[in-house]
């Protein structure tokens, strides 16, 4: 055989060879951009980091992951618990109850990929990937092990698959738990209460909620929108933070100042959405309202001024609004209009199957 | 050898010659950029946030925690008396002093050619200032409810003023539509400012130009009308009388520095 023949015949046979050895069953990484569906009226800016971009696949391991009780790394039944062991779709996932052991009670998660100002009542959480990390490590919340957790994960059957469907890797880290846990909590939108049904011209308002919006919009009413939104600013918060004039003297280590040094910011607080209000109590960072009456009083009766409190609470020199006993009842049916029951049964929220 | 050489001395004089003509040949530039900054200050003085060190014309000590307000429509007049608008990505600005100091927030190339005056809207007009106009915060925390007229607070002026029992109270300087007693008729209240040039503004296309239009707050509260928060309280949003006084008050607010560097 000529050696031109021979050279030729042994590139086909490497050739042959190369390709017999790579897989055949190489799994394509294709995950689907998940999409937030929102009405008109709603922010199109959403927080979403550049290195977790919202996959349907994230969102659904995020899910299973959230309501999953090998998430403490633990498999003894004294110690196990997931998100969802406080955090409760019924009371849009917050707990319902205040005495969770946490320094100050819980915030509910809702409409946070639109949050920009941090998480916690102080904002003291950049981002919701490292709230995961947070409540999962912390003693007084899951008190995991990030090592053992990604251990126990890696073991099972199906989360590898789930991992990589999701992040490209079958390799569980740490990281990418938190991702798919915050690529689901931001998948959790409310949108669908009767007031935005009114807003769409879907449904009308009676005429004491129409009464109440009234107050929650003007300066001389209950003035409420200039911290908590409206017609024009649909989250129901500004996401900033504000001393409201509960207290007149600020001993709490966690308040606002413990973040920014700011002397302004002692007894400041962010102003959680009121989106789904009437699930979400108890009320206030330190949980001392238990009912939107006593609120509702509070704003009305018995604010108190201190030199931080803030410039928007502008009625502290009465004491608050002074609403009578009938507009304290149509502000509240008005705060009953924010209720979404799409959003507490919504079964994409709930446990997966 | 010599051949060549005297050669090469040919085409680099040669080519001495084109770059030299190339030179010439450059044309005169037609434009120059402008950009706009915004400065605050107190009678003249840069303002400090948070500081109880102001006293207004009605003898008023009082400090400002934050300055959020919409200008629009802004245009350059030239020598001609023709007026060019500086808005070269838009025509609304929204302005916070937490965020815009020393920033430019629009630009625009303008011709070579001599200028006399800058014109704005301070807030909205009613072309603009429509319900659902911005739903991305913090633009779209300025709205201003629709049952008291609808679309965004012009301007948020907070602080505080030490009123007559020695507290500090809350003074909320917030323009924007205004309404009677019943919510039953609304009162536009943005204006148009135009600010002359003290001298002649050249533009010759070898600068860049920066305008920078200052807000001394002082003026809110004085000229033609004494504004004294003990009287009027610090909330004005459903009191188109104080509103009212503000916007007259609001035509000297506003001055204007050309600061100019040449392009290097």
């Amino acid at each position: 055989m000529p050696i031109r023949m021979k050279k030729s015949l042994l590139f086909i046979v490497l050739i042959s060879l190369i390709c017999a050895c790579k897989p055949t069953n190489e799994k394509p990484y294709e995950p689907t951009p998940y999409a937030i569906v929102t009405p008109t009226y709603f922010p199109t800016r959403t927080n979403v980091p550049d290195d977790n971009p919202m996959t349907e696949e994230g969102v659904a391991l995020g899910r299973k992951l959230f309501y999953d009780n090998r998430l403490c790394g633990r498999q003894d039944a004294s110690g196990i618990t997931n998100c969802a062991s406080c955090h409760h779709q019924e009371n849009g996932f917050e707990s319902g109850h205040g005495d969770m052991g946490t320094h100050h009670v819980m915030l509910p998660l809702i409409n946070l990929a639109w949050n920009t100002t941090g998480l916690g009542w102080n904002g003291g959480v950049a981002s919701l990937e490292d709230m995961v990390l947070a409540a999962v490590t912390a003693e007084n919340e899951i008190n995991g092990d990030t090592a053992q957790i990604v251990q126990l994960l890696q073991s099972t059957e199906e989360y590898p698959d789930l991992f990589f469907k999701a992040f490209g890797s079958e390799k569980i880290t740490f990281i990418n738990i938190e991702k798919a846990i915050a690529q689901f909590v931001r998948s959790l939108v409310s949108c669908d209460s009767k007031f935005d049904r009114y807003l769409r011209g879907e449904e009308q308002l009676t005429q004491e909620e129409l009464n109440g919006y009234l107050l929650f919009v003007t300066e001389e009413g209950a003035d409420c929108f200039h911290c908590h939104g409206g017609g024009g600013n649909a989250l129901f918060t500004t996401n900033l933070f504000y001393n409201n004039g509960l207290d007149n003297t600020f001993t709490d280590p966690q308040d606002r100042f413990s973040i920014t040094g700011d002397p302004s910011d002692k007894g400041a607080y962010k102003a959680p959405t009121l989106r789904n209000i009437t699930l979400t109590g108890p009320y206030m960072h330190d949980g001392r309202f238990q009912t939107l009456d006593q609120i509702i009083a509070f704003y009305s009766d018995s604010v108190q001024y201190s030199s931080q409190i803030s410039p928007l609470m502008h009625h502290v020199m009465q004491g608050g609004v002074r609403l009578t006993e009938e507009e304290k009842t149509q502000l509240k049916a008005f705060l009953n209009t924010l209720t979404d029951e799409d959003f507490i049964n919504n079964p994409n929220y709930a446990k997966p199957e | 050898m010599h051949f060549k050489i005297r050669f090469m001395k040919k085409i680099c004089i040669l080519t001495f010659i084109i770059l030299l003509f190339l030179a010439s040949c450059k044309q005169e530039p037609k434009e120059s950029s402008v950009g706009l900054i915004i400065h605050y200050s107190v009678d003249g003085k840069e303002l400090v946030t948070d500081s109880l060190c102001y006293q207004n014309e009605a003898g008023n000590q009082f400090l400002i925690t934050e300055i959020q307000w919409f200008i629009s429509n802004i245009e350059i007049k030239n020598a001609e008396g023709k007026w060019l608008p500086i808005n070269q990505d838009s025509h609304i600005f929204y302005l916070d002093e937490n965020d815009n100091l020393a920033k430019t927030f629009a630009s625009q190339f303008i011709p070579v050619g001599q200028y006399v005056a800058l014109r704005f809207t301070f807030g909205l007009d009613e072309n603009d200032n429509q319900n659902g106009l911005f739903v991305n915060p913090p633009e779209s925390d300025m709205f201003w409810p629709e049952p008291l007229g609808g679309g965004y607070h012009y301007m948020k002026l907070n602080g505080k003023w030490l009123d007559e029992n020695g507290c500090l109270s809350p003074i909320n300087v917030h323009l924007g539509i205004g309404q009677n007693e019943d919510l039953t008729e609304f009162y536009q209240n943005y204006f148009q400012v135009e600010i002359p040039f003290e001298e002649t503004f050249h533009v010759t296309g070898k600068e860049h130009n920066t305008l920078q239009i200052n807000m001394d707050i002082a003026n809110w509260f004085r000229n033609p009308h004494t504004y004294d928060f003990n009287v009027w309280g610090g909330a004005i949003m459903q009191n188109q009388a104080a509103q009212q006084v503000l916007k007259e008050n609001g035509q000297d607010v506003f001055s204007v520095e050309i600061i100019s560097c040449l392009y290097e």
